[in-house]
């Protein structure tokens, strides 16, 4: 009996001391109250406003920063924000921000033309690493001196890696001092009075007030920045505290302030009581919570405790999508994006490993473009019916600009193309060969296993390609980090691809095609279009400008076809329209997280949020 | 058995580093680097001046840097201003890295207590019940569990849990992390397999225990057979538990990366797999070390215990 006993007790250590530890380690503090709203989102890689880069970050620093305008979610277009007035030049390169007397910082202190100036200047840091650096890199003189400090900060990192010089703080900051003159002697920015911003831009921009408005221009509450700021002996680099932006350190100027944040967690923002437009502000709290399985998300949504989901992706979601169009479902919203999903085509001459290139064609590339029924590939690949894409800008979405009209499906003409470029099937083996009877290689078509979506639209055109052109095609998926690899050094026939906009302007899409440009993966150089780009650049009258960008994108969607369009991307939101109201239904999906808030009984507005179903 | 803990603790470091210096090697031969990401390009410039401030240049002088911060080196000399510095997340520049395992490992450690301990008490019931009446009815029926405990993956048992027990039935919430409800389930799931191998064990091992000379001498003195059974047979057919549970509770606290992502809890198995997509150097390293750590010190925990239990292997 007495071993019994002594079994027990040790039974008893067994199951207890777990559970002690347990309950130590895993709790310490939760989740308390429910928030006003919650949305389902991921987690932001940073809430730098300068450093911000992804959709979730970006409408966190809107809803924690205040931009000098900010957009209308409904419209898109910059209304006051910071600023309660500007003012432009005739010639539309000089433009004089006016900012509220009552703008305040969430510690009460006031928000100044210089908060905006040392905020911007951090975009125009290599150092820096900013994502989102070329809006700021329209000011003038601010190219000049991001070269001047790229030059003078690997001149400092190579007299110290030859021993030329040995690691020091005051030569560091020495070399910041200077960087700091170089500033206000080269750029175009300057603070007159506390209230006044002066803004020299090194072109006339018609949509400056677009790029004023985005979130990483947003203004930096300079003493908790310099609280935070240290110079590395060894680079002469800026490097930041990665903990200012964290609750308690970061001092916000917008409708929120930050509260919580708890890594790959939540975010927590509550109003800040000195936003000078407080009253617009409707939820008492704000959570972001991620949840890495979509599928977990949309469950959570069905128990209740989630309001809002920002990117549905789970397989089932074309399930749902037909449901909504049957009637049979209200809370999921298919709505069109700011984007366009596309394949594209390699234009270099040779690929890397020394073959030959029949892509650099362009009749080869309007053959390929010609024999897709895009029509197929959304209704019953996708299953989503997003709206078939012609055109890389979408129609709709910019004031003033109707995209052309691009290229019709016609695979019959596709194959005389391909024809008149010199590839007939001369042996009647059902394969298209050259003058010289060397078959067509064979295309692959390369794209990223990271989504289902890619693969089967990859299939697709396989079939199409095999059977309207006789072409030997095959598909070639690969995990992320190859397929981009892949991508950079041009090692691809037809690789996916896609490109969501940034501003409300063609060029946030045509940038893309342009020689030199650091996202024409394609190498796509058309001396044509440059040139077209260029005279857009410096035309000041509106209406010209966008017709000579309708001509640069005519170009590539119906003569040159760098790329092929398949179709718009989209929004898939999932939220109960009679629960929660404020939520921006327009393709540039600005969201404003202040007038997002559980419907009231009786509300004012009963259609605003009630977005529609699939286009 | 002091010598034996001293000689094991002598070569804990000797294989994390070369555990640590095998997955530097790995991670440095993936494509692509952790600076870039999906979005836009950065300009030529910028990406070196990030190259520079990381090191990432020279995959010697990084690891080298890495290693003498992590380890305290670099703060003993004077160059760092605090040790165990496992620098900052590449693709998550407002956190470092000690930051995320300070986060995650706690939630992850209690999980997996948790599942470990769900395990004990699940195995170790259908284990004794089986035991008790082989090839009864209550036997098949936990043998049947058993199997499919063991063979069907988490992410299904994880869904499957999650649609009917929290989805529709509304017994638990779905997904999150932060009251002790949201643990249940992961932690259950997680359990299943744990539980299903345990019960075999205790099983196996209590019917050859209860065929032994002493249990049977303890029935033949008037002990029914389930009192032989926990008070004599059990405490033999424990022991192979035991040398099961050091390696499973290791297995448990970092190996809920599925369960993890099911249920939404921001734990390490997480982040781990995420760091890897996104060769994420500084937070691959950074989990590798702790994740070997704990294997390393749990194979530790199992011998002493082992030997704190048998008296035969105290001696050698």
């Amino acid at each position: 009996m007495v071993a019994g006993v002594a079994d027990r007790w040790r039974w008893t250590i067994v199951v207890a001391i777990p559970v002690a530890l347990a309950v130590v380690l895993g709790w310490r503090g939760g989740l308390s109250d429910r928030p006003d709203v919650v949305i389902a989102a991921a987690d932001p890689f940073t809430l730098d406003p300068q450093k911000m880069s992804w959709q979730q970050e970006l409408r966190l620093g809107r809803a924690l920063f205040e931009t000098l305008v900010r957009p209308d979610p409904d419209s898109a277009m910059p209304v006051p924000g910071a600023a309660e007035s500007w003012d432009v030049s005739p010639d539309g390169r000089t433009w004089t921000f006016h900012l509220r007397p009552d703008a305040r910082w969430s510690d009460g202190s006031q928000v100044t033309s210089g908060d905006f100036r040392d905020a911007w200047m951090r975009l125009m840091l290599p150092d820096m690493a900013a994502d989102y650096s070329a809006f700021a890199l329209e000011v003038d003189g601010a190219q000049a001196f991001f070269e001047w400090r790229s030059k003078a900060l690997s001149e400092y990192a190579a007299a110290i890696e030859s021993g030329e010089r040995s690691p020091s703080g005051e030569a560091a900051t020495a070399l910041w001092e200077k960087t700091r003159e170089q500033f206000d002697e080269r750029v175009g920015l300057s603070c007159p009075d506390d209230l006044t911003l002066v803004v020299r831009l090194r072109r006339p921009i018609q949509y400056w007030l677009d790029l004023a408005g985005f979130a990483t221009m947003s203004p930096v509450h300079r003493p908790s920045l310099a609280a935070a700021l240290s110079i590395n002996p060894t680079t002469g680099a800026v490097e930041v505290d990665p903990r200012w932006t964290k609750p308690g350190r970061l001092v916000s100027n917008g409708p929120f302030m930050l509260t919580a944040w708890e890594y790959q967690r939540r975010v927590r923002l509550e109003p800040n009581p000195q936003y000078w437009d407080r009253d617009r502000v409707l939820p008492r709290s704000v959570e972001t919570r991620s949840y890495e399985d979509n599928n977990t998300a949309v469950l959570a949504f069905e128990s209740g405790a989630i309001d809002w989901i920002a990117d549905v992706t789970v397989d089932y979601r074309a399930d749902m999508a037909a449901e909504v169009r049957a009637g049979h479902r209200t809370n999921l919203h298919v709505l069109p994006a700011f984007g366009t999903d596309y394949f594209q085509f390699n234009c270099r001459e040779r690929l890397p490993d020394g073959r030959a290139n029949p892509f650099v064609d362009p009749r080869v590339r309007r053959a390929f473009a010609m024999a897709v029924d895009k029509r197929i590939l959304v209704e019953n690949i996708t299953r989503m019916h997003e709206r078939v894409a012609d055109s890389l800008t979408p129609e709709g979405s910019i004031p003033g600009y109707e995209p052309p009209p691009g290229l019709a499906s016609d695979p019959a003409a596709a194959k005389a193309l391909l024809a008149e470029a010199g590839w007939v099937d001369r042996d009647g083996d059902g394969v298209v060969q050259d003058a010289a009877g060397d078959p067509f290689p064979t295309v692959d078509i390369l794209f990223s296993t990271s989504s289902t979506r890619y693969g089967a639209m990859a299939l697709a055109l396989r079939d199409m390609w095999r059977d309207a052109l006789g072409v030997q095609v095959e598909v070639l998926g690969k995990d992320t980090k190859f397929f981009r690899d892949d991508l950079k050094r041009g090692q691809f026939l037809v690789a996916r691809g896609g490109w969501f906009g940034d501003y409300g302007d063609p060029a946030t899409f045509l940038e893309l095609l342009r020689t030199g440009d650091g996202n024409n993966d394609r190498k796509y150089s058309s001396p044509r279009f440059d040139a077209l780009l260029e005279a857009a650049a410096v035309e000041i009258d509106p209406i010209r400008r966008l017709d000579i960008l309708r001509q640069a994108e005519a170009l590539v969607v119906q003569d040159d076809l760098p790329l092929l369009p398949i179709c718009r991307f989209v929004n898939v939101f999932m939220y109960d329209p009679s629960e929660l109201e404020g939520i921006s239904v327009h393709p540039r999906n600005e969201q404003d997280l202040a007038r997002i808030a559980p419907r009231r009984p009786g509300s004012a507005d009963a259609s605003r949020g009630l977005g529609g179903a699939a286009p | 058995m002091t010598a034996l803990i001293l000689r094991r603790l002598a070569v804990a470091p000797v294989l994390v580093l070369t555990i640590m210096t095998i997955a530097f090697a790995l991670t440095w031969l993936v494509p692509g680097s952790p600076l870039d990401d999906e979005g836009r390009a950065p300009p030529p410039e910028v990406a070196a001046a990030m190259q520079r401030q990381y090191r990432l240049d020279d995959p010697l002088v990084f690891y080298g840097q890495y290693l003498s911060r992590a380890t305290g080196i670099a703060w003993l000399a004077g160059q760092a201003d605090r040790p165990f510095d496992l620098g900052p997340s590449l693709r998550h520049p407002d956190w470092t890295v000690n930051e995320i395992i300070a986060s995650g490992l706690p939630i992850s450690a209690a999980l997996g207590l948790l599942a470990i301990e769900m395990a004990l008490v699940l195995g170790l019931t259908v284990g004794v019940l089986g035991a008790l009446r082989p090839r009864g009815a209550i036997d098949l029926l936990g043998q049947a569990v058993t199997v499919i405990g063991i063979s069907v993956p988490s992410f299904v048992t994880g869904a499957a849990l999650l649609v009917l027990l929290a989805a529709k039935l509304h017994w638990f919430p779905v997904g999150g992390w932060g009251s002790w409800r949201d643990a249940v389930l992961p932690a259950f799931a997680l359990s299943l397999p744990f539980a299903a191998y345990i019960a075999r064990l205790v099983r196996f091992g209590l019917i050859e225990q209860m065929a032994s000379d002493h249990v049977r001498t303890a029935m033949a003195k008037g002990l029914s057979r389930r009192q032989a059974a926990t008070r004599h047979g059990l405490r033999n057919a424990f022991l192979p538990v035991l040398s099961y549970l050091g390696p499973a509770t290791a297995a448990a606290m970092t190996g809920s990366f599925v369960v993890e992502k099911v249920f939404a809890v921001p734990g390490l198995g997480r982040h781990f797999v995420n760091a890897v997509l996104a060769k994420d150097i500084t937070m691959i390293l950074g989990i590798v070390l702790v994740y070997s750590s704990i294997l390393v010190a749990m194979n530790l925990v199992v011998d002493v215990l082992y030997a704190a239990v048998d008296p035969r292997i105290r001696s050698t």
